[in-house]
């Protein structure tokens, strides 16, 4: 078959097709089409109740979204609380870390602070002995002209400090040698056991970190564990001399009044008590 | 008219759709397997475009558009269950001409009519609208990749492979010489209006 045969045979099914009613049909289903068309309207009732369903569920939506938000924050806030006062531990104050002997950061918080001019290197930690070292403490109470009490910070004298520091810096150093130590780089560790390897020691630039021994001989220490640990005899005497020695008269003598009175009421009482068993 | 049917009037519709009502249902005939099927298709085509009619801005022809739209339908219909429980009915006979009666049986040019329409739907969609449309419905390329919605070339492409497969299937049956039901100046005609 060539194109022109089959263009011929194509061209001959151009033709009308079987009449079965399809015009009729057809109008039929127009004109029922057009009277659904103009049908009233009656969506709007269903608009209203779509509007309000989409209303109600952006509202549900955005109240779901916040209360999960807060029980969200208010469970992590629980957590945190809890981890917080599980990892806390409680500081006792015999157990209260000494900065010269190393600690951790949360050890330099909650040790006693003694206010000073200058800032305490803690990554430069002083080689002392705990007994040693002079310690800060507390004046004893003092009077002030419009009657309050007020304690002030003695720091522990300089002078002195030396001659109690380890003989490892104390030892004179041989002649020709010319002591010298090098700074302590950013980083480095402790050498006093102990000390906790997890602090960071911060640069020494910027925070007035001594390069000499000397120079840390003479900064200001914190309170020293010495202080908070019971049995030190010499410590105690020493701490009571030096209160006698700074209690004024007037209160020595009122104090041995109210020991008087005391032991006479102790007197007293014991006489009352042989009175009776007298009696008895 | 054209205002009264885009304002609602089903009669009017009606009127405007009249001269392309044979081509519309022989356009639906060639993508369905029966007439019956191809009448519920073109009205349902129909009635969409009476809803549609409204939107129809005329930059297209109105046979172009008809067309269009009654493409959509057959597609949805044969999409739809019932289109799918139609072809479990009915399913499409095998149109190789092997299957077919033989001219020698079938002397009437009805016959013939039916054996080319069933190798027609036979071929494969893209191939089939394109022959229908160019070749019985007369309409131009650019008419027929506006409907189609591809490039002309395409359109090309596809008439030249359908009708090649058309040859193919009938080159043993229907010889050159042996055109039954033509008479001898049927053809010199035919090549004469063709050139």
């Amino acid at each position: 078959m060539n194109d022109l045969l089959l263009t011929g045979q194509l061209r001959a099914l151009r033709q009308p097709p079987p009449d079965n009613g399809f015009e009729a049909r057809l109008q039929l289903a127009l004109v029922s089409e057009a009277q659904a068309l103009r049908a009233p309207n009656v969506v709007v009732p269903f608009r209203s109740a779509r509007r309000l369903q989409r209303w109600g569920a952006r509202i549900g939506l955005g109240t779901a979204l916040a209360l999960g938000a807060s029980a969200a924050a208010a469970a992590a806030g629980g957590i945190w609380a809890f981890v917080a006062s599980q990892a806390e531990p409680v500081v006792s104050p015999s157990a209260a870390p000494v900065l010269e002997q190393g600690g951790t950061r949360r050890a330099q918080r909650t040790a006693p602070v003694v206010s000073s001019p200058e800032p305490t290197p803690p990554e430069q930690p002083v080689l002392a002995e705990p007994e040693a070292a002079p310690l800060p403490e507390l004046s004893p109470p003092t009077v002030t002209p419009a009657g309050g009490v007020e304690h002030k910070a003695i720091r522990a004298a300089a002078p002195g400090r030396a001659e109690r520091l380890p003989a490892r810096q104390t030892r004179p150093q041989p002649e020709g040698l010319v002591p010298f130590e090098l700074p302590r780089p950013a980083g480095a560790v402790s050498a006093v056991p102990g000390a906790s390897a997890a602090r960071p020691s911060t640069p020494a630039a910027g925070r007035g970190t001594p390069a000499s021994a000397a120079e840390r001989r003479a900064l200001p220490q914190l309170p020293a564990r010495a202080e908070q640990q019971p049995g030190r005899p010499e410590r105690a005497e020493r701490d009571k001399k030096e209160k006698d020695k700074k209690e004024p008269p007037g209160r020595e003598i009122a104090r041995e009044r109210s020991l008087d009175k005391a032991d006479r009421g102790l007197e007293r009482a014991k006489e009352a008590r042989e009175r009776n068993n007298n009696k008895k | 008219m054209f205002q009264k049917a885009q304002a609602g009037d089903p009669l009017a519709f009606q009127e405007l759709i009249r001269p392309h009502l044979d081509s519309v249902r022989r356009f639906v005939f060639s993508l369905s397997k029966n007439w019956q099927d191809a009448d519920d298709i073109a009205q349902e085509a129909l009635i969409k475009a009476f809803r549609a009619f409204p939107t129809f801005d005329g930059r297209a022809s109105l046979s172009t558009w008809l067309y269009t739209v009654a493409r959509s339908a057959s597609i949805d219909w044969h999409r739809s269950r019932l289109g799918q429980a139609a072809q479990r009915e009915n399913p499409l006979e095998s149109t190789h001409p092997a299957s077919l009666p033989r001219p020698d049986d079938a002397c009437c040019q009805q016959q013939q009519s039916e054996r080319l329409w069933q190798a027609i739907q036979g071929l494969d969609e893209r191939q089939r609208v394109p022959l229908v449309l160019y070749e019985i419905e007369g309409l131009s390329y650019d008419e027929i990749a506006a409907i189609e919605g591809v490039p002309v070339g395409t359109i090309r492409s596809r008439i030249s492979r359908a009708r090649q497969e058309l040859r193919g299937q009938f080159a043993e049956e229907l010889p050159v010489s042996g055109v039954r039901g033509g008479e001898p100046g049927e053809l010199a005609e035919l090549e004469r209006s063709y050139g």
